[in-house]
């Protein structure tokens, strides 16, 4: 197939002129042609110009066949309202100004909102995910004992992780530093769907009972700032509290646990919880100390199935240790900010926020009104003319509006 | 003058009208007007008005090329002839024109609904 350019694109431009020339030539050869048939000159001259229709019509459609009219008229507007604005700066200083505060304003309020509320973690699929919150309170806090029943026992989830805060020292050889790790169970990466950018995450297999799994998967903003992305680092054993643990991977980018605000430095399996933290104890179930447990919900399930899977396994709790568990409802929350614990307030002080934003912004194009309102007044005996004169109508009609859109 | 009620163009069928008059050469606007009317038995009004915007419109997509000539009485007078682009046009424009007509031809004279 032969590829054809529209004819016009590599030819000189036909002019208006040429056109008009056309049209005369028509019809002066009517008019002679319409003579030779025995009409009068006026007669003929008459006829030929009303066969022909409107001349003037027919011009402007030639034009407006080249010429994308809108984008002509559009790029004059354009050009009187910079020529406008350059003779009131301080006009223009001033609308430039209060938008320019009003937006900056909202865009902030924005990003902090998108950051903290609308996409707070950068794992596929954040959507679906879900923490377990006790019914009574807002806390999300669990024994590792009954975290274990939940995960084995809820028929709601795809899989249930833990994870905990927790802060260490950390020896790579020079001089210890405090680091704020997170201890997450084994299926904690699997879960999330995450990859590592660097060697390997922890998995399931690595938990063999207490104190089994000696590995940390440094996040990688930490590995970047700390290992000067050595990518050699992967095998290496470093001190954890006076402990060995060896690096085998690097979490990929962005991503720094599942709790907004809080970008801990390494990852390290949660059945080593008591060599981080002395208070940590995997066997009793009336401690709780787990931070969190979250999980993707199973395609088809609602929230309201979940939580009365997660019910039913807690009355089981209830009557099977009775000593330890008391009151075990449970609801599904944000993980992001703690469930509801800070969830509630901050969704509220960012709608607040939010909405006030919106306020400025509603301030700031009110008071850009009175200021062109305020001009339109300057201008209205020049509108006045405008309107007096019939050809100009059509020109306030398309003109003047636009004119205030580019003001 | 002429005192028959003449038919107006269905919207579109002038371009079609255009590149069938100048198969037989190339001709000015005034000419085509004046052969699509004779042609037609007088049926057809072509509005001069509209012939040439339509004529503008053809030569853009290079179914048409012009050229200033002189005509047969020896005036000025821009010339028209069909490209073998436009020869291809037509000859689609012709087809697609024929089964339309064929096919509400058949609607209109068939004898139940």
């Amino acid at each position: 197939m032969s590829v054809r350019f529209p004819g016009g694109v590599f030819r000189r431009k036909r002019k208006a002129s040429d056109f008009t020339a056309e049209i005369q030539a028509h019809i002066q050869a009517e008019i002679e042609r319409l003579r030779e048939q025995g009409l009068s000159d006026e007669e003929a001259h008459n006829a030929a110009y009303r066969t022909f229709g409107n001349v003037t019509k027919a011009q402007e459609r030639f034009y407006e066949s080249r010429h994308w009219l809108f984008f002509d008229n559009l790029w004059r507007d354009i050009r009187y309202s910079l020529h406008l604005l350059r003779k009131s700066p301080s006009f223009t200083l001033a609308a430039i100004l209060t938008l320019a505060m009003a937006i900056g304003a909202n865009a902030v309020v924005f990003s902090v909102m998108n950051a903290l509320v609308l996409n707070p973690l950068h794992v596929p699929h954040a959507n679906s995910l879900y923490a377990i919150q006790h019914g009574s309170e807002a806390s999300c806090l669990q024994s590792y004992p009954d975290y274990l029943d939940l995960r084995d026992r809820n028929r709601s989830f795809e899989g249930l992780v833990a994870f905990n805060g927790a802060q260490a020292a950390l020896d790579t050889g020079n001089n210890a530093t405090q680091v704020w790790l997170w201890e997450v169970s084994g299926n904690y990466f699997d879960v999330l769907g995450l990859h590592p950018y660097l060697g390997r995450l922890i998995q399931p297999s690595d938990e063999h009972g207490p104190n089994s799994a000696p590995y940390i998967v440094l996040s990688y903003s930490f590995w970047h700032s700390h290992f000067q992305d050595d990518r050699t680092v992967v095998g290496r054993v470093v001190q954890l509290n006076k402990r060995p643990f060896t690096i085998i991977g690097v979490a990929p980018p962005g991503f720094h646990g599942t709790l907004a605000f809080f970008d801990a430095s390494l990852f390290a399996p949660i059945v080593d919880a008591s060599q981080l933290d002395a208070t940590n104890d995997l066997n009793t179930r009336s401690r709780r100390w787990v931070f969190q447990t979250l999980g993707h919900l199973k395609p088809g399930v609602t929230k309201a199935q979940a939580v009365a899977d997660l019910n039913s396994i807690g009355s089981w709790l209830e009557k099977t240790y009775p000593k330890d568990d008391d009151k075990r409802t449970s609801t599904l929350a944000r993980p992001a900010l703690y469930g509801d614990y800070l969830g509630d307030p901050i969704r509220a002080f960012m709608t607040a926020l939010m909405l006030l934003s919106g306020l400025i912004l509603l301030a700031a194009c009110a008071n850009l009104g009175s200021l062109f309102a305020a001009r339109a007044a300057d201008r209205s005996r020049e509108v006045a003319l405008r309107l007096a004169l019939p050809a100009a109508c059509a020109f306030c009609a398309s003109f003047l509006p636009r004119q205030y859109c580019f003001p | 003058m002429d005192t028959k009620e003449r038919l107006e163009l269905l919207q579109g069928t002038l371009d079609l009208l255009i590149l069938r008059t100048l198969i037989f050469g190339s001709q000015h606007g005034q000419g085509i007007a004046r052969a699509i009317q004779q042609t037609s038995d007088e049926e057809l009004l072509v509005e001069h008005g509209a012939l040439y915007p339509a004529l503008q419109r053809l030569e853009e997509r290079g179914w048409i090329s012009a050229k200033w000539g002189t005509s047969a009485n020896n005036r000025k007078a821009r010339f028209y002839s069909l490209t073998s682009a436009g020869r291809k046009q037509l000859a689609t424009e012709t087809t697609k024109w024929n089964r339309l007509t064929a096919a509400i031809g058949r609607i209109l004279e068939s004898e139940e609904v």
